[in-house]
């Protein structure tokens, strides 16, 4: 008999990570709210093109220019505001956590994650699509060999003659493609299901490809990839089955990984990582990805509210993220699995209780005091999306409750002053779009690594909350945190 | 009679009493069905039907709203 194993027990690192945004104006008619209000009312989509934004116009945002790494999330604090009137200047599409691309580049790459003929996009967009994309260094010959296109007159008539298609189209309304389905009987996979987990495959397998090329990673090195998406992939028989990870992994070339999807709405993503965090430890999977892909219901949300204030749609853009994660490095900050807070069922929806679950059980575990953390990331919405469309400020409402919790433990002063001062100090303006778990605390996640490697400051909390509610299967929400911590071995 | 209380603004449970000890602020609930619709990242329904309960309504729908 063998011996058993003895694991020498490894902190987990997250070593970095990677954002994926597509602008997409012309899929904004296939968000939820969009496509419900068109077929009310078909006059709406003529509303919507008329209010969408260019790609310039998208990179310009300042919130966008946040979640690629060109500026801190601070300094959105003394730009000229609404960020929508008043572009950036000094701007670019890449930057040190991601890149964003447009539509014409993203219907290329979507045919390229296309595994079963569901997408036909129009000949010369795909040519021109497949040198866009060539370009950028990611898809090996085969998956651009992929990028076929078909003659619009065909595109066209199957749209004209086949019930079971939807139109693919540029922001400008002009049609370029379409997606289909390969069994009409099953509303599982509907041309609007296949389209949602399709965009959610390109941007995650993006996102992942980029993380792992610009750390120099061999693909074949990673053990297991993690999904945290909200999307639900499967057939009649198993709606929302998934393991969208598996498929992301063959598409990127981890050959020797297997996955898994975490499902618990927003929150996913800290589920996810304090899993993958686990699995390092237990020596079961020393080397893992947790991706998340984009939302395509969720883009046009609040376009209404955008309409009614004349105001560009700002819900035009398609996220998706992947971590890269391993055992300690002695360079990259360190996941403290020790810190990780959780909404037991206990906790209910008292939401002092919550938060005092998510936000003081963590640091009373580290002996911490709440100003030790010098970041805490919560839900990251940009605020103008929101705000705009009467949904309030919900980073913001967060930073807040954590604020009073503060005061609560004689930490800081009760009143508005000291509490908006811990909030400008500890918080951060809103800045992602609103693209549900992709939101959730994993955009500030680039901009902590960085913090905590320049020692910026020692110690930042990361958490989110899941909106189970929304399922019918219980009243509750959820939530889970952690802290990261600079590696002490850079200190 | 039905009473539609419709809580968005993000407060502590002693604040919402606080504010309902304000005149201005003041409603009589007893033995009126009310819709509550909570918010996840403010007060949630289940809190506010605690609440309610608490001063005499009766809780005819109790909802929570995630606004992202």
């Amino acid at each position: 008999m063998k011996e058993r194993l003895r694991y020498k027990m490894l902190n987990p690192v997250i070593k970095d990570v990677k954002f994926f945004m597509a602008h997409t104006p012309g899929l904004v008619r296939h968000g939820s709210k969009p496509s419900r209000e068109i077929k009310k009312n078909p006059e709406t989509l003529e509303l919507i093109q008329s209010s969408l934004r260019s790609l310039n116009e998208a990179i310009a945002y300042a919130p966008h220019q946040a979640m690629l790494g060109n500026i801190y999330p601070d300094e959105l604090l003394n730009l000229p505001s609404p960020w929508y009137e008043n572009p950036t200047t000094n701007n670019s599409p890449k930057g040190p956590h991601g890149e964003m691309v447009g539509e014409e580049i993203f219907y290329g790459l979507l045919k390229s994650v296309d595994d079963f003929g569901l997408i036909s996009i129009e000949e010369e967009l795909a040519k021109k699509s497949r040198v866009m994309i060539e370009k950028m260094g990611y898809l090996s010959t085969d998956a651009l060999n992929k990028i076929e296109g078909s003659p619009l007159a065909e595109i066209e008539k199957q749209l004209a003659e086949n019930s079971n298609t939807l139109p693919l189209t540029l922001g400008t309304g002009e049609t370029i493609g379409l997606v289909t389905t390969d069994y009409a009987d099953d509303p599982s996979l509907s041309p609007d299901i296949l389209l949602e987990n399709l965009t959610v495959k390109a941007t995650a397998t993006m996102a992942l490809k980029s993380v792992l090329q610009s750390n120099a990673v061999n693909p074949e090195s990673i053990d297991y990839v993690i999904g945290s998406g909200e999307e639900a992939i499967g057939d009649r028989y198993n709606r929302g089955g998934g393991n969208l990870a598996k498929a992301v992994a063959e598409a990127v070339g981890c050959m020797q990984a297997t996955g898994s999807d975490i499902k618990a709405f927003c929150c996913a993503p800290i589920h996810a990582t304090v899993v993958g965090g686990s699995l390092i430890t237990s020596g079961v999977f020393p080397n893992i990805a947790v991706i998340g892909g984009c939302s395509l219901a969720k883009l046009g949300m609040k376009f209404q509210g955008h309409l009614r204030k004349d105001i560009p749609i700002m819900e035009d853009v398609l996220v998706g993220f992947a971590i890269l994660m391993g055992p300690d490095d002695q360079t990259s900050p360190i996941l403290r699995l020790d810190s990780v807070g959780k909404h037991t069922v206990e906790a209910g929806s008292v939401q002092q209780k919550i938060v005092e679950a998510l936000v003081q059980a963590p640091l009373t575990k580290l002996g911490l005091k709440f100003q030790d953390i010098g970041k805490y990331a919560t839900e990251m919405h940009n605020p103008e999306i929101t705000e705009t469309a009467g949904s309030g400020n919900v980073p913001q409402t967060n930073y807040r409750l954590i604020a009073a919790l503060a005061a609560l433990n004689g930490e800081i002063e009760t009143g508005s002053k000291t509490r908006d001062a811990f909030v400008k100090t500890h918080g951060m303006p809103g800045f992602s779009p609103t693209q549900g778990h992709v939101a959730s605390a994993i955009p500030f996640l680039a901009h902590a690594l960085d913090d905590l490697k320049s020692g910026k400051y020692q110690y930042s909390m990361f958490l989110a909350k899941g909106s189970l509610f929304l399922g019918r299967m219980t009243h509750m929400s959820d939530g889970e945190s952690f802290i990261l911590e600079k590696n002490p071995a850079t200190r | 009679m039905v009473n539609l209380l419709f809580l968005r603004k993000t407060q502590p449970h002693d604040k919402i009493l606080c504010n309902a000890r304000r005149e201005e602020h003041k409603m009589d609930l007893k033995g009126k069905n009310v819709i509550i619709v909570g918010e996840r990242d403010g007060v949630p329904g289940p809190a506010i039907e605690t609440l309610v309960k608490s001063v005499g309504g009766t809780p005819a729908l109790v909802q929570t709203q995630c606004f992202v």
